[in-house]
């Protein structure tokens, strides 16, 4: 493929699918700073590929594994670590006032999710990916996609149960 | 009892809340796409500006021997130990290149090239200056970096060899009597830097590629790793192998150690018991990725190679699977491990401080 038609059909998909990937990546890595990171990676490697890319589909494959892997090989490198869930306790008084939103409570649960996991549970829900190509994505078995993401939703219960009957 | 909210509405909560906080990303890169132009990366390039060098503080180093005294196991006559060194040396190993050293030299980190991007900056990452004589390998002990120039480096306070050293072959006078010597084996540049010529001459003559090193570690992996050998066997020394493995699936040996009968034995009555009621959840074995152990059970006959990853907490015998804990990792635990093995801490199984930590 010809150097520039090459620069100029990754410029066009990467405009349409920046803001897209970014929203994702913020949801995986959990702060602007590491989903622009990660995002950095990921387009670096689809660019040295992209004369090889054989579809569309297969980009926004690659690309989205490229993120999760950048994010846990960045941990992994740097030593950085999630910061793990603080359990929110009530005080025997529950005041609707106090109670955190639920995007918040959503957010806080997700944060407490091991990488893979979180990452299951946004391809799921915010990617709206059937759990065949989640299992694509993140390179695992179908069964381990369901898992992860069954252990999710039990962790948006326990916390959403928590809340109401803060004990 | 039934249960307050149904798979469905979890879903709805899960997604509207994922949706909003979403709007919260960013819509665009705050630094241009640097991918095209391989230009540093900007958490990279803070680093290198910020250029912390650590001076005056001297450090505890880690050396070849556990906090309580246990002289790990080593193997001076095994293959590899070459003629004219003293018995009590230990071999030391990276990428396939070993050296041996004196006993009480402790293990750090040793500048390297930065290749995440390609920029190729030289960097040396390490919690302070070490006061002690050290093995260093081309690793990150800390996020505190310093840009490194061979040619303006401090005069040091104690003796050292860097293998995988970044350091082109020849010789360098650091000042203070110390002088540093660098040659090239195997592809691999090893330095030594000593106020000794005896001693640079002898770490430096002892330098050589290995396939298998002195403390039984293969050297080149090529395929993803199982675990291999009889599930059962009476272990009289243990190998301890850190592996690490970038994104493209090349794997480098960073560490090796050799370990005693008694943590031999330790290690497989630990592997067999957690083993027995512990229940490995959704977690499946992988392609090893980033760092990752082989811990081989050496028998009078055969070995037993067990594989360690931290995705799963998990170790995995050839018939079974255990759980990282106290019990499983003490055996093989030593402040070289806690050098080089970023890990758990606190948050897992009474793990605190037999790894390296946040951020060094």
């Amino acid at each position: 493929m010809d150097v520039m038609v090459r620069h100029l059909e990754f410029d066009e998909w990467m405009a349409a699918r920046l803001p897209g990937l970014l929203r994702f990546a913020y949801l995986v890595t959990g702060t602007q700073h590491a989903a622009e990171e990660a995002v950095q990676a990921a387009l670096a490697k689809v660019y040295e590929r992209w004369a090889t890319v054989s579809s569309i589909d297969d980009v926004e494959r690659y690309v989205r594994r490229a993120v999760v892997n950048a994010h846990i090989s960045d941990w992994r490198r740097h030593g950085r670590r999630l910061t793990p869930v603080a359990e929110v306790r009530g005080d025997g008084h529950p005041d609707p006032a106090d109670r955190v939103s639920r995007a918040d409570l959503v957010w806080r649960v997700c944060e407490g999710l091991p990488a893979r996991q979180r990452a299951a549970v946004v391809l799921r829900f915010y990617e709206d990916l059937d759990y065949p190509e989640i299992a694509r994505v993140l390179d695992c078995s179908e069964a381990t996609v369901r898992s992860h993401v069954h252990r999710g939703l039990a962790g948006l219960r326990a916390e959403l149960e928590r809340q109401e009957d803060p004990r | 009892m039934s249960e307050k909210y149904d798979e469905r509405e979890l879903e709805q909560i899960m997604r509207a809340g994922l949706a909003e906080r979403a709007t919260g990303a960013p819509d665009r890169l705050t630094e241009p796409f640097v991918g095209r132009h391989r230009h540093r990366r900007a958490w990279l390039g803070a680093i290198a500006a910020a250029a912390v060098v650590v001076g005056g503080v001297g450090v505890g180093l880690a050396v070849g021997q556990s906090d309580d005294g246990r002289g790990p196991d080593r193997s001076p006559t095994s293959a590899g130990d070459p003629a004219g060194v003293p018995e009590d040396w230990r071999a030391e190993s990276y990428g396939g290149i070993q050296v041996w050293v004196p006993p009480a030299w402790g293990t750090g980190a040793a500048p390297f090239e930065e290749t995440w991007d390609g920029a190729g900056e030289l960097l040396h990452c390490r919690d302070g200056v070490p006061s002690g004589p050290y093995v260093g390998r081309p690793v990150m002990e800390s996020d505190a970096c310093a840009v490194f120039d061979s040619d303006r480096q401090p005069t040091p306070s104690a003796d050292f060899a860097w293998i995988g050293s970044v350091v082109e072959p020849g010789t360098i006078d650091l000042g203070g009597g110390y002088v540093e010597e660098t040659v090239a084996v195997g592809g691999v540049n090893v330095t030594v830097a000593s106020t000794d010529a005896d001693l640079r001459a002898q770490i430096l003559g002892s330098a050589e590629a290995v396939a298998v090193d002195a403390n039984g570690c293969r050297t080149g992996i090529s395929t993803p790793l199982r675990p291999e050998g009889p599930a059962e066997i009476e272990a009289t020394s243990l190998s301890v192998c850190l592996y690490e493995t970038d994104l493209d699936g090349n794997t480098v040996l960073v560490w090796s150690d050799r370990r005693g009968a008694a943590d031999a034995t330790a290690y497989t009555e630990a592997t067999y018991e957690t083993s027995q009621l512990y229940d490995a959840g959704p977690c499946e074995r992988r392609s090893p990725e980033g760092q990752w152990l082989e811990i081989g059970a050496n028998g009078p006959d055969a070995t037993r190679w067990d594989v360690v990853t931290f995705d799963c907490m998990w170790g995995e015998t050839p018939d079974s699977q255990y759980p990282l804990n106290k019990q499983t990792v003490d055996p093989w635990a030593s402040p070289a491990v806690k050098m080089y093995v970023v890990g758990p801490s606190d948050l897992h199984a009474g793990l605190n401080g037999y790894f390296r930590g946040i951020l060094g």
